[in-house]
């Protein structure tokens, strides 16, 4: 009996959530009933599972053998477009800020931040164009 | 899903809980079909003897033998290609003699197509007949011994795959009584912050068997460092004030690690690639072994899952690491379950590992239970619970199968929240502090969840409040039985931190206030158990860029103490055996307390273990549990507490 046949049939598409696991379980869709095997029981569906086949909507989806899955760009919370102007050094300008506060240079200074570089798009427009300053652009200089 | 579907979907569990009891009773019954013995091989104790059939019948003289390690193949539709056994039509007989703690142990099975399992031919699983891969699962009570086990395997036609395993020996014990005595005036102690700073951006810090400590930075969240392959690790002794320097090849920044059965320490993951406006930090699948004893490391195979950036290696009590979590080489969320074998030095292939493709986050806390499960405790440095769950979870690594675990409170408020298991480890008792969200504006929770995974259906029940509301939150188990919490930040900002610290007493459930931390701990910080029973700190990474290499050092009211001693104890404590120790003091307690592997405030391994104690005076004696769940193997710092409830200094012992 092939194995991938019979579960992508029957599992494609279903959720991963472990409450509907336990709810197929139940309902007998894998592997025998509890009744007949005598003090064994089938406690899940085989789980090499082939591609695309769980929904993890909302955070993290896996697919392709369960890797790669696409994460949430700067899932530290960081907006990367940015360096710190005097060494290109990393830093950690938030994407969103404590209080809801605008990010803005104001902010930045008073949280320590020096003059930045913009690396990408100024998504956060700290040089007060719009959002259009050319990348190489030092912003909250002073 | 709303609250009424919920409780449908409860209810179906319960339903299914009760057919599950019911089938089990019908077992008694004891069918006794006694198997062939393997054909004559000699395998290591650990190793299946494997006799592998041209077929399916498992009849005649077996086309060939050998060893396996696990039973775990996914042979597919090309056969196990030994004995010239093509992909169909074939079985194979796997027996080992092994060794078995008391407890109940529970067998799983998932075949395709038929399978058997027996304890001392007694069979424990059933399920001889052409089948889709599907997993079986049976507990028995086992008593402590050598038990021999028997896997019969067959495959029809089609893909064929097998793996088979055991865990158990899951009784906790007794649970220890409380420690003795305890602080009764002046219980404040007092921080020192060193006179010489760190020379390495301490992101990650290993207490090692030599009483010296592994830093490491690698680029040390400094993308020049990176681009330079500058990397940096560095052995601090605590007690000299001395740091030798370790080469260190690859970028191990944000790599997962602890220490190996032996003492050596395992590092895997770390940073391929630090973020661009168009990618996230990117993770190596590389690994290393760090030999305390000369201070180098080597460099040995990759993870087969992928990059690992921010992943969480547990230890289990066979002896293995188990590894999952963080970010891959795409900048994706690795979903892979990696296993390294420590007898081998090796990680298992891919397809040997049951996955799940469940992802807890990065540096998920996961805490290996008495039972050799894994509980997910929902806090993590970045990520959010997955929809429709309860944020904390457990993981049956030999099933792949995930079962919520409800109740835990603020499940997307727990980023950079700490997670210890409480001492002892016997009682099996969870702790969540604190913890927020990294994506959002609003502050962090003061909340505190305690989870008793004793419990047949362990839930979540709310603790005592923080006395501070804050994230990047280090808690370290001290020798006295309680719990210090240091450091922490609302947000990732100086004036953000927080200046708190509180003493957890896991008898009384209660904090008490003590002095902070003089300098600011938030993210990349981390705090341990020196084997003296002082507390270090060290590392601090501001969302500027910054990073304060200020060492501070807190000593708990003890130090300022008669302390009691070890004077002598054997090296090697075998698991179940009973040691003499020659002390002095009158000695009321006796702990193992595993030393620190830390990065992020995450420490999954972290535990205390009481040693019940017979007889007074300079000689005791001390029974190791036999559960290696309990205790997994490595070395340990013993401490002797007297009836005062000061502890003395570590003595250092190898368990396992
Ligand atoms: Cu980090």
């Amino acid at each position: 009996m092939t194995r991938r046949k019979i579960l992508l049939s029957a599992v494609t598409a279903v959720c991963v959530t472990v409450g509907l696991l336990v709810g197929l379980r139940a309902t007998g869709v894998f592997g025998p009933s509890a009744g007949d095997s005598g003090g064994t029981r089938p406690v899940a569906a085989e789980n090499t599972l082939g591609a695309g086949n769980r929904d993890l909507s909302g955070r993290i989806q896996p697919h392709g053998n369960g890797r790669p899955s696409p994460a949430t760009l700067w899932v530290d919370g960081c907006d990367h477009n940015y360096v710190k102007a005097s060494d290109n050094m990393n830093v950690c300008v938030p994407k969103i800020a404590p209080g809801g506060v605008p990010v803005d240079c104001e902010f930045l200074r008073k949280s320590g931040f020096g003059a930045l570089k913009v690396t990408g798009t100024d998504s956060k427009n700290l040089a007060g164009t719009g959002g259009n300053a050319p990348r190489g652009t030092t912003v909250c200089a002073d | 899903m709303t609250g009424s579907e919920k409780r449908r979907r409860i209810g179906r569990r319960r339903a299914l809980a009760a057919l599950l009891a019911t089938a089990a009773v019908q077992l008694v019954a004891v069918v006794v079909v006694t198997p062939e013995s393997a054909r004559a091989i000699t395998c290591a104790p650990e190793e299946w003897a494997g006799d592998y059939f041209a077929n399916p019948t498992l009849t005649g003289a077996p086309a060939d033998s050998r060893c396996d390690g696990n039973i775990g193949f996914d042979w597919g539709e090309t056969g196990p290609g030994i004995g010239g056994i093509g992909g169909a039509g074939y079985s194979v007989r796997w027996t080992r003699n092994a060794l078995f703690q008391a407890g109940e142990y529970s067998f799983t099975a998932t075949a395709d197509d038929g399978i058997r399992v027996y304890l001392d031919d007694v069979l424990v699983i059933d399920e001889w007949r052409d089948q889709g891969a599907s997993t079986f699962a049976a507990t028995r009570p086992v008593a402590a011994g050598t038990h021999k086990v028997t896997v019969e395997y067959y495959q029809g036609v089609g893909g064929g795959l097998v793996r088979a395993s055991y865990t158990g020996g899951g009784d906790p014990g007794p649970v220890p009584p409380p420690p003795p005595g305890g602080c009764t005036g002046d219980c404040q102690g007092s921080w020192q912050v060193l006179p010489y700073e760190s020379p390495v951006r301490s992101v990650h810090a290993t207490v090692l068997h030599t009483g010296n400590v592994l830093l490491v930075a690698g680029s040390g969240n400094d993308g020049a460092a990176a681009a330079n392959n500058q990397f940096v690790s560095k052995v601090w002794n605590p007690s000299t004030g001395e740091f030798a320097d370790v080469p260190t090849q690859e970028d191990l920044f944000c790599a997962g690690h602890t220490q190996l059965p032996d003492g050596r320490i395992l590092l895997a993951g770390g940073t391929l690639e630090y973020p661009t406006p168009t990618s996230n930090y990117k993770g190596l699948a590389i690994s290393y072994i760090f030999d305390p004893m000369t201070n180098t490391y080597t460099k040995i195979g990759d993870m087969p899952g992928g990059g690992h950036w921010y992943p969480s290696l547990v230890n289990l009590g066979d002896g293995s690491v188990f590894a999952t979590g963080g970010l891959n080489e795409n900048g994706s969320g690795n979903v892979a379950v990696e296993m390294f074998d420590s007898r081998k030095s090796q990680w298992k292939p891919f397809n040997e590992v049951p996955q799940t493709y469940f992802y807890w986050g990065l540096y998920p806390n996961m805490v290996l239970m008495a039972d050799g499960r894994l509980f997910y405790a929902g806090t993590h440095t970045f990520g959010n619970a997955l929809p429709n769950t309860s944020g904390s979870e457990i993981y049956d690594i030999a099933t792949g199968t995930i079962t919520d675990v409800p109740g835990l409170r603020d499940i997307d408020f727990r980023d950079q929240g700490a997670t210890v298991l409480l001492p002892p480890a016997q009682a099996q008792k969870v702790a969540d502090f604190g913890g927020g969200n990294t994506y959002s504006d609003l502050d962090p929770t003061s909340h505190t969840d305690i989870i008793d995974l004793r419990q047949q259906d362990p839930q979540w029940t709310a603790g005592p409040d923080l006395p501070a509301a804050k994230m990047y939150v280090s808690a370290v188990i001290l020798p006295d039985g309680k719990v210090f919490e240091t450091g922490g930040a609302k947000h990732n900002y100086p004036e953000y931190a927080v200046h708190e610290a509180s003493m957890y007493d896991p008898v009384t459930n209660t904090f008490t206030p003590m002095p902070a931390d003089p300098l600011a701990r938030m993210y990349h910080s981390e705090s341990f158990l020196l084997p003296d029973g002082r507390v270090a700190s060290i590392g601090n990474n501001p969302a500027t860029g910054a990073f304060d290499l200020g060492i501070s050092v807190y000593s708990p009211w003890y130090m300022s103490r008669p302390r009691p001693a070890i004077t002598a104890a054997a090296e090697q404590f075998d698991l179940g055996s009973t040691q003499n120790l020659t002390v002095s003091g009158n000695i009321g307690r006796v702990t193992l307390i595993r030393p620190a592997s830390v990065t992020h405030q995450s420490d999954p391994n972290q535990r205390s273990v009481d040693l019940p104690t017979t007889g007074t005076g300079t000689n005791i004696s001390v029974t190791v549990p036999s559960n290696p769940n309990i205790i997994p193997a490595g070395y340990y710092m013993m401490f002797a507490q007297d009836t005062n409830g000061v502890p003395s200094v570590a003595k250092w012992v190898h368990v396992g």
